[in-house]
């Protein structure tokens, strides 16, 4: 039964791809589908937040404002109060898209994947995670100050979501970014019901 | 392998398959036009706080305000850093209690009264980007400021976003302040000019000519009782046509302004008051405006002209200019002028167009009415470069453009090639910032001004640019270069260092890893062909400081004055030091302040030829003994990443003499949202652009004016050692300031500026302090 449901996973995937599904998350719901303060802790601070704009995604894959039927996206980042090099991420960043069905939001992913699939940062490296629908994570160190990244993307119904956490090497740990992804996640499972 | 499982093997195969062509279709995004990759939208436009955009503060520091106005209830007590910011002569020049920042600089002075200078800044102080003015008519002690009056659509509606000033006076003194508006929300946008006749404090309100009917050739503005006339003050305008912010239709940016004396022939024009469509001119397909009779005493003392970007399909940005004799009212049908040339051939374009192009400015000899117009052009095969065409008969027609030099800018340290710490703080991957910090500074806006003498003069043209060449994507060493033309921008002489700080030049040995390196040099850790790139390809090497957003003007003496952005003071902020410790990497090279530099050009001879080789003796005046005639020519198109001159220039005999202008060194990490904007030039004045009847300059007892952007009255957005409010943009805050100095003396401290030479800690990290925070209302 396990090996029928990892052949039959392609299927699904590409399913997905070819624009099958419906909107189950309102667009007005965008907002919530993001981290909040709550869900990060009280020693971050957000210095950002709204809806996306040309910046967070300039220079991307995923530049296409109106790409797969994208009605929206909403960011926010989180910075931490206190000594730079105590354990944890030093700068969050939590952001969502919804589309009008699965299969943009599927489209999205994969524009994920080959966006993490390198990196201009040194030691890069995949990162298996298992977040949502279907995910997809990377990891890489910042020369000079080894500063770490991890980055997770994921997709959830008609949604895709993504969080990066950065802080320097040996203080922010995968584990930080995938319980950060989960977190989200359990907000946009709220907000799809 | 039984059938089932055959076949389940097959339809496994099969899927994956398509998943995988289809994963690489969907990532089929167009290749940007900008054969290096640089990003090809508008530099400008929509630059916001997040939504909100208001700081919900009551108070927040104010240092450098002057003059006894009205004060707020404001019981704090000043911090150190607000106390150090008093100390010195710099004048805040924005006089708002808004907490926003203001920032991107221009300026020019009264030729009929020298007293009055104008200057005009991207100010949020609603909240949101719109174009600020400020006026003063004491040489700079006082001012008087507000926001510019927005446009006025055939929609009804008003254009209230805002920014890109560029002010000039004609020789009559009327000022004139040009800009971009544009809507947050959909694609509608265009190019206008204010104008005013009381010394920039009342500023006209453009009109977007409203058609009634086809055969209507007058238009109309508001309606009934609207006493503008239609059309005034729109040089180009573009609806949106389907209310959705999607690059639907060509869009405008960075234009400039200039203005100087109809050349000998050429008679005054007035033109039809509608707009050409932007799609038309981008496609070359667009109907001339028809000419009108002027309207009877509209005709200024000069010609106007007005310079943009225009982004669209066709290239991703085309240089456009339309002109002006009435004063701003009507203008000429934009017409394309960046040319084509055979160093445009790598841009692919129909005809070796120049049509990846930006940032340009026009500048006029004030004797002669010739006109020049620079502009940076990526229509390359790696790095991006500097050309200059001209028009002699009041820009109906152009030369083929000049190429005055490369610009170095691919190496510039982006997100795309090591930066993550930037896109992590919100700022675009593409955008070119510094190292230890994260605001953009991509080398588009360079600066270019006519000598404003005739005679022997009356053919020299002058360059200020920045670029990396001293540096590389791991460690930023922007310089600022000086470049001369003798006979009318086809031959140019250059560069020339005008930063004299220690400026160490890459080389195999000092910047490339052992691992990794690619291309080497200035070049290390580059990806062929694109910025992209790995700084762990590059050595960590401090070569020098930082300098960038040079302005040039120059008197009608020959005193060039250049003004610039300069970190060079700053040799001991550790890393891991300010606001943001994961971006501080290298030591120094942080707190940034204003600087100068002069030298004089007395004497000049002509230099025209198509080689390249060392400076004839006559033309070497404010020229580095390193410079060569035609540098372009000494390193092709395309130079390779050993050495190219501006490298190693021997600081002993540069020849400008630098001065500190501002008084401290402050933190742009302060400046605008997580620090991730700082404008995108400054600005300086030597006098008025146009000479006029009474124009005291150098010896006769003017002083030249800076009008520069810092963060002294930021202050941190929260970790890691301040308090934070929970609001944005929190505590952030750029201010825009002013201050004199002489540029024709010898002396070695003529910048006037006093105070710290040094990272001072108080600017270093600033905390928010807590007595800022909302206090709710009628607490204070």
């Amino acid at each position: 039964m396990r090996r029928l449901a990892l052949l039959l996973a392609p299927l699904v995937l590409v399913a997905a791809g070819c624009g099958g599904g419906g909107a189950t998350i309102d667009k007005q719901r965008l907002s919530s589908l993001v981290l909040t303060r709550q869900a990060v802790g009280n020693r971050y601070a957000p210095f950002y937040s709204g809806a996306q704009t040309q910046l967070d995604t300039q220079g991307t894959p995923r530049a296409d404002a109106s790409r797969f039927g994208r009605e929206g996206g909403w960011v926010i980042r989180f910075h931490r109060v206190g000594p730079p090099k105590a354990p944890g991420p030093l700068v969050v960043e939590s952001r969502a898209d919804l589309f009008d069905g699965s299969g943009g939001a599927g489209k999205d992913l994969a524009l994920y994947r080959e966006m993490y699939s390198s990196s201009p940062g040194a030691e890069h490296k995949a990162m298996s995670v298992s977040v949502g629908d279907e995910s997809v994570g990377d990891t890489f160190v910042q020369p000079g100050q080894r500063v770490r990244f991890y980055r997770i993307a994921w997709r959830y119904e008609n949604a895709t979501a993504a969080v990066t956490a950065e802080g320097f090497d040996g203080k922010v740990t995968q584990r930080d970014a995938v319980r950060l992804a989960q977190s989200q996640q359990r907000r946009i499972e709220r907000a799809a019901r | 392998m039984n059938r089932r499982r055959l076949g389940f093997l097959t339809l496994f195969v099969t899927l994956a398959g398509l998943l995988v062509f289809w994963a690489s279709a969907a990532s089929g995004v167009p290749e940007p036009p900008f054969a290096d990759d640089e990003d090809t939208t508008p530099t400008s436009g929509v630059y916001d706080f997040s939504r909100g955009g208001g700081t919900n503060l009551t108070e927040c520091p104010q240092a450098g305000l002057q003059g006894n106005n009205p004060q707020p209830l404001d019981k704090r007590s000043l911090d150190a850093t607000e106390r150090k910011s008093n100390g010195g002569s710099d004048t805040r020049v924005n006089q708002d209690y808004s907490c926003m920042p203001q920032d991107e600089t221009a300026l020019d002075v009264n030729p009929q009264a020298t007293r009055n200078i104008i200057g005009g800044a991207n100010d949020y102080r609603l909240g949101w980007g719109t174009s600020g003015f400020y006026a003063s008519t004491d040489n700079g002690k006082t001012w008087y400021d507000g926001i510019t009056p927005f446009p006025s659509l055939p929609s009804g509606d008003n254009l209230d976003g805002g920014g890109d000033p560029a002010i000039v006076f004609d020789r009559s003194g009327v000022a004139y302040y040009a800009q971009i508006n544009f809507n947050r929300t959909d694609d509608t946008s265009g190019v206008w000019v204010n104008r005013s006749t009381n010394g920039g404090f009342t500023w006209t309100r453009p009109c977007v000519a409203i058609q009634q009917g086809a055969a209507d050739q007058q238009g109309a503005c508001g309606g009934a009782g609207d006493v503008r006339q239609p059309g005034d003050g729109t040089v180009s305008f573009q609806q949106d046509n389907d209310t959705v912010l999607n690059g639907s239709v060509p869009s405008h940016d960075k234009e400039w302004i200039t203005a100087g004396p109809r050349p000998a022939g050429v008679d005054p024009q007035c033109f039809s008051p509608f707009a050409v469509s932007t799609i038309a001119l981008a496609a070359g397909t667009a109907t001339p405006k028809t000419t009108v009779p002027c309207t009877p005493g509209t005709i200024g003392s000069d010609r106007l002209y007005v310079t943009f970007s225009l982004f669209s399909g066709a290239g991703s940005a085309q240089i456009f200019l339309s002109y002006s004799d009435d004063q701003g009212r009507t203008w000429s049908t934009p017409k394309f002028i960046a040319g084509a040339a055979a160093f445009c051939a790598p841009g692919g374009r129909p005809g070796n167009a120049c049509d990846d192009s930006q940032g340009s400015q026009p500048t006029v000899n004030p004797n002669t009415g010739q006109l020049w117009v620079g502009f940076l052009n990526g229509d390359t095969e790696d790095e991006d470069q500097y050309l200059v065409v001209t028009s002699v008969d009041g820009g109906q027609t152009f030369s083929p453009p000049s190429r005055v030099d490369t610009i170095y800018d691919v190496n510039e340290p982006r997100g795309v090639n090591g930066r993550s710490d930037c896109t992590a703080r919100g700022q675009g991957s593409t955008r070119a910032v510094p190292t230890n910090s994260c605001f953009r500074f991509d080398p588009i806006m360079h600066s270019i001004v006519a000598d404003k003498r005739g005679g022997a003069f009356a053919n020299d043209v002058y360059v200020a640019i920045y670029d990396n060449r001293n540096g590389t994507i791991r460690d930023s060493n922007n310089d600022v270069f000086f470049y001369k033309s003798t006979d009318g921008g086809t031959t140019w002489i250059g560069p020339t260092r005008v930063n004299n700080d220690r400026s160490d030049a890459p080389t195999a040995a000092n910047a490339n890893a052992a691992t990794n390196a690619r291309q080497g040099a200035r070049d290390c850790g580059r990806n062929n062909g694109t910025i992209a790139g790995t700084q762990s390809g590059c050595l960590e090497n401090n070569f020098g400081a930082d300098q960038f957003f040079p302005w040039l003007t120059i008197d009608t003496k020959g005193n060039l004055n250049v003004s610039f952005m300069d970190r060079r003071l700053d040799t001991d902020s550790p890393v891991g030091a300010g606001a943001w410790p994961t971006s501080k990497t290298e030591v120094g090279n942080y707190l940034v302040w204003y600087w100068g530099a002069s030298c004089r050009i007395s004497s000049t001879t002509e230099v025209s030829q198509t080689t390249t080789g060392s400076v004839p003796a006559g033309a070497s005046q404010c020229v580095a003994p390193e410079a060569v005639v035609n540098p372009t020519v000494a390193t092709g198109f395309n130079p390779a990443p050993g050495a190219v001159p501006g490298q190693g220039q021997n600081p002993a005999t540069l020849p400008f003499r630098n001065f500190q202008v501002s008084d401290v060194g402050t933190n742009y990490d302060y400046s605008f949202r997580a620090g991730i904007f700082a404008g995108d030039y400054s600005g300086n004045t030597s006098g008025p652009i146009v000479a006029g009847p009474d124009t005291p300059v150098g010896d006769n007892g003017f002083k030249a004016g800076a009008f520069w952007t810092d963060a002294r009255n930021g202050r941190g957005s929260g970790a890691p050692t301040s308090i934070e409010p929970g609001r944005n943009p929190i505590c952030e805050q750029s201010d825009v300031f002013f201050d004199t100095y002489n540029i024709d003396s010898q002396s070695n401290n003529n910048g006037g500026a006093k105070g710290n030479g040094h990272a001072d800690e108080d600017f270093l990290v600033a905390p928010c302090p807590p007595g800022i925070q909302d206090k709710g209302a009628g607490k204070h």
